[in-house]
C-alpha cells in the first residue's frame, strides 16, 4: 500500500471511557488541519483536528488534550503516521488510554463534535442564475421607531415602523443609504398605540439631487365616507427629496425604488389627520 | 508524501494545514505575504470557506518567500514544512530568512 493512499487509511477515534458508542473512523484524506489552541476552550493544550465531514459549512472536531507547552511535537506525530504505511491509525481511544499521539493528557477526555449542517457566510455577492428555494423561510425584518439610517445592507427586506407600545419617538427621520440602482425599501406602519400613532416619520434620501418621482394616496380615517377619497399625493419630480407621514394609522405602507439617481415612490397612507402628507426639499 | 504547512506562534497558537489545501499565496502588501488554505469551515462558520496565513516578510522579498514555499511544497523531504516557527523554546525557524514573523492565528471550532 502506498502511504499517499489516504482516502484508504484510515484514524480511529474513541472519546468514550467504557464502551465505543460515538467510536469512528475517518479516512486519512478527509484531515482539513491540526491547530491548537481551540477557539471554543480556554484550555491552553488542546489540540484541535478536524476533517471534512459531508455537511456543507461544517466540519468534524475533535478535541485532544496533550502535555502543555508540547502541541508541535503531538502535531508532527501525526503527519509522521500520515506518512507511514499504517492502515489504521488510533488518534486517540479513551477507553485504553492509546494513542499515536506520544504526549497525550488522558486528564481531560478528548471530545468529538460532528460535523453538521452549517451556516454560510459570503462577503461577496452572490448570483443566482436558477430559482432559489428557502426551505427556512427568510425570517428576518428591520423595525423602526425613531431616526435612523437605513442600510444598503437591508434592502429588499421588510421595515416596519412603529412596533414599540409607545409607537414611534418624535419627528422620526429614516434617511436612504446613497442612491444605488436596485435599492428597495417597503416601510409599513404596524401601529403601536390604540389608534393612529401621535407622532410622524419622515423618508429624507440626503439630496435634493435624488428626488423622489411619483407620491402617495391618503386616506383620512376619519371620514365616514369615501366622498373625498382618495388623496394624491405627488412629488415635484424635480427636486423633493423628504415625505414626511403626519400621525400614521396601521394599514401605512411606503415602497421606495432607486434606479441610481431617483427614488421612484408609492404607497398608501391612512391617518386622521386630514394634513396630507408632505413632500418637500 | 502527503506534505503539510506548518506555522507556529506561541505554544498555544500554532496551526498545521495539509499543503494540498492551500490554494493561493499573494503579495498582500510590501513586506507582506497572505497564504490561503481551502476550509470547509474557519473560526467564523463557514466564513468564504478559507482559513489564511498573514506572513510579515522582508520589503521587496515577497517573491522569494512564495518560491521557497512552492519549492517546499515540491521538492521536500520532510513531509513536516516549518513555514514558520515562532514557538518560545522550539527552533524558532523559518523556510525562508526573510519570514519575519506570522499574525495571530485564527481560532479553528
Amino acid at each position: 500500500m502506498k502511504a499517499n493512499n489516504l482516502s484508504g487509511r484510515f484514524f480511529y477515534f474513541n472519546p468514550s471511557s467504557s464502551d465505543t458508542t460515538d467510536a469512528r473512523m475517518i479516512p486519512m484524506s478527509n484531515l482539513t488541519s491540526l491547530h491548537m489552541n481551540d477557539a471554543g476552550t480556554s484550555a491552553t493544550n488542546a489540540l484541535a483536528v478536524t476533517f471534512e465531514d459531508s455537511q456543507v459549512g461544517d466540519h468534524t472536531f475533535i478535541l485532544i488534550y496533550v502535555t502543555a507547552g508540547e502541541g508541535k511535537k503531538a502535531i508532527k506525530n501525526i503527519v509522521d503516521v500520515i506518512n507511514s504505511t499504517q492502515q489504521i491509525a488510533v488518534l486517540a481511544d479513551n477507553s485504553i488510554k492509546k494513542s499515536i499521539i506520544s504526549n497525550v493528557d488522558w486528564g481531560t477526555t478528548p471530545s468529538l463534535a460532528e460535523g453538521a449542517v452549517g451556516t454560510f457566510a459570503l462577503s461577496g455577492s452572490l448570483t443566482v442564475a436558477g430559482a432559489a428555494t428557502f426551505n427556512g423561510g427568510i425570517q428576518r425584518f428591520v423595525s423602526l421607531t425613531e431616526t435612523v439610517d437605513i442600510l444598503v445592507a437591508n434592502s429588499g427586506i421588510p421595515h416596519i415602523i412603529g412596533p414599540a407600545v409607545n409607537g414611534l419617538a418624535s419627528d422620526a427621520v429614516f434617511s436612504l443609504p446613497t442612491a444605488s440602482a436596485g435599492l428597495y425599501y417597503k416601510f409599513t406602519y404596524v401601529g403601536g398605540e390604540s389608534g393612529a400613532d401621535t407622532q410622524d416619520f419622515t423618508l429624507d434620501t440626503g439630496s435634493d439631487t435624488n428626488f423622489f418621482i411619483g407620491g402617495v394616496s391618503q386616506f383620512d380615517t376619519n371620514l365616514g365616507s369615501f366622498a373625498s377619497e382618495p388623496d394624491v399625493v405627488l412629488s415635484d419630480n424635480d427636486s423633493n427629496s423628504k415625505i414626511t407621514v403626519l400621525i400614521p394609522a396601521v394599514g401605512t405602507y411606503v415602497e421606495v425604488f432607486c434606479d441610481g439617481t431617483n427614488w421612484f415612490i408609492s404607497g398608501i397612507i391612512m391617518s386622521a389627520d386630514n394634513t396630507n402628507p408632505t413632500f418637500a426639499d | 508524501m502527503e506534505k503539510f504547512l506548518f506555522y507556529g506562534n506561541s505554544t498555544s497558537d500554532m496551526t498545521c494545514i495539509p499543503a494540498r489545501r492551500l490554494t493561493e499565496m499573494d503579495r498582500s502588501s510590501s513586506g507582506g505575504v497572505q497564504i490561503k488554505h481551502h476550509m470547509p469551515r474557519n473560526s467564523t462558520v463557514g466564513s468564504n470557506l478559507e482559513y489564511l496565513v498573514a506572513l510579515a516578510v522582508t520589503a521587496g522579498k515577497e517573491e522569494k518567500v512564495m518560491n521557497s514555499i512552492s519549492k517546499a511544497i515540491n521538492s521536500s523531504k520532510n513531509p513536516f514544512i516549518v513555514v514558520i516557527d515562532k514557538i518560545s523554546g522550539s527552533d524558532q525557524s523559518a523556510i525562508d530568512s526573510d519570514i519575519l514573523s506570522v499574525s495571530g492565528l485564527s481560532g479553528i471550532d
